[in-house]
């Protein structure tokens, strides 16, 4: 059991070093890489931003009836090499998602459908809303909590006011509140739920280039790595499904391994 | 809990991780090389189709083209409130 703990602490320590790094990376305002999208959950709209979000792209080319070629590229040659990996690694709102629900709470477990929610919200706040009825302020954009906490916030101390003024700033830090509260009370909820691009994502789980591979024949179900899976999946029974954000918990078992084969 | 979930036979799988990588990297290389935007009195790459719009500085007009608002903004950086 020592040693299992020791391998969750040595990926965890790995993990906000990649996410940390990330989240310096995406605000270092002397690069200026801002036609480009990032693979990552982020708002190009933050003061300090050096990267474009790719769901804000997708939303603003959407907009413009302008096909997105390449943020779909970056986005479809990422989730080939690793699927969600990118969601367990290196996404800043990930980083928050996991530090959020080291808050002691009552904590609860997230019924399996509503991981289906957040496919709906892709195909109509990311592609539809903004396609058929451009300028209208019901886009993913327009209620996105990353958006609030890394534009909205920093802006308004800068004096310069959402779009919608006082009503729409505090209906987006409402849904702000309501995401961090998810957050706290069920792991990566955030991830799990609602968010588009892991919704993107998630389609290139079961075939992607790196993903885990179980070696059946050691493994004793002891039910170690389902109990460590901060997204209440069984990776010997569910593994590579969909909702896998690849953060390598479970390897800890060390029956798991991640690799191409 | 859960039934297992099926996977891919590794040819499968192989097949479609060589269709995906070469749809992929087509869709970048041919943006890069054919795909073009005419706005501003020019002809614009994705690239700069991307940065204007993060600052909101590219419409689509009545008539159906793209124009460019408030001059060329291409150099100053698209920080903006998001998504104003």
């Amino acid at each position: 059991m020592g040693s299992i703990i020791n391998r969750i602490k040595r990926i965890t320590i790995a993990r906000r070093i990649t996410q940390s790094a990330t989240l310096l990376f995406l605000n270092l305002p002397f690069v200026h890489l801002l036609m480009v999208s990032c693979p990552v959950f982020y708002c190009h709209g933050c003061p300090l931003a050096s990267m474009a979000c790719p769901l804000g792209v997708l939303v603003n080319f959407s907009t413009l009836r302008i096909f997105p070629f390449v943020t779909l590229g970056i986005l479809g040659l990422v989730g080939t090499i690793g699927g969600r990996l990118v969601c367990g690694w290196l996404c800043p709102f990930g980083l928050i998602q996991d530090l959020l629900h080291k808050i002691p709470s009552r904590k609860i477990s997230l019924h399996p459908l509503l991981s289906y929610v957040k496919y709906p919200l892709l195909i109509g706040l990311v592609f539809a809303v903004p396609y058929f009825l451009p300028g209208k302020p019901i886009t993913f954009c327009h209620f996105c909590p990353s958006g609030t906490l890394e534009a909205s916030i920093p802006w308004q101390f800068l004096g310069q006011s959402s779009q919608g003024g006082w009503p729409a700033f505090i209906m987006r830090i409402s849904i702000l509140v309501g995401v961090v509260v998810f957050g706290i009370v069920a792991s990566r909820s955030w991830c799990r739920v609602l968010c588009p691009l892991g919704a993107i994502f998630a389609f290139f789980n079961r075939f992607s280039i790196f993903r885990f591979r179980l070696t059946r024949h050691e493994c004793k179900d002891c039910g170690v790595c389902a109990s460590k899976c901060p997204v209440d999946i069984d990776p010997v029974k569910q593994m590579n499904t969909a909702e896998c954000i690849r953060c390598m918990d479970c390897t800890c078992t060390e029956h798991i391994k991640l690799g191409m084969k | 809990m859960s039934a297992p979930i099926s996977k891919p036979a590794p040819a499968l799988r192989a097949l479609i991780i060589l269709v995906c990588a070469i749809v992929f990297l087509a869709l970048i290389a041919y943006s890069a090389h054919r795909v073009r935007y005419n706005f501003g009195d020019k002809s614009n790459t994705e690239f700069t189709a991307t940065q204007l719009s993060l600052s909101h500085n590219l419409i689509r007009a009545d008539d159906g083209s793209l124009q460019q608002k408030d001059g060329d903004v291409t150099n100053t950086g698209a920080r903006r409130p998001c998504p104003t």
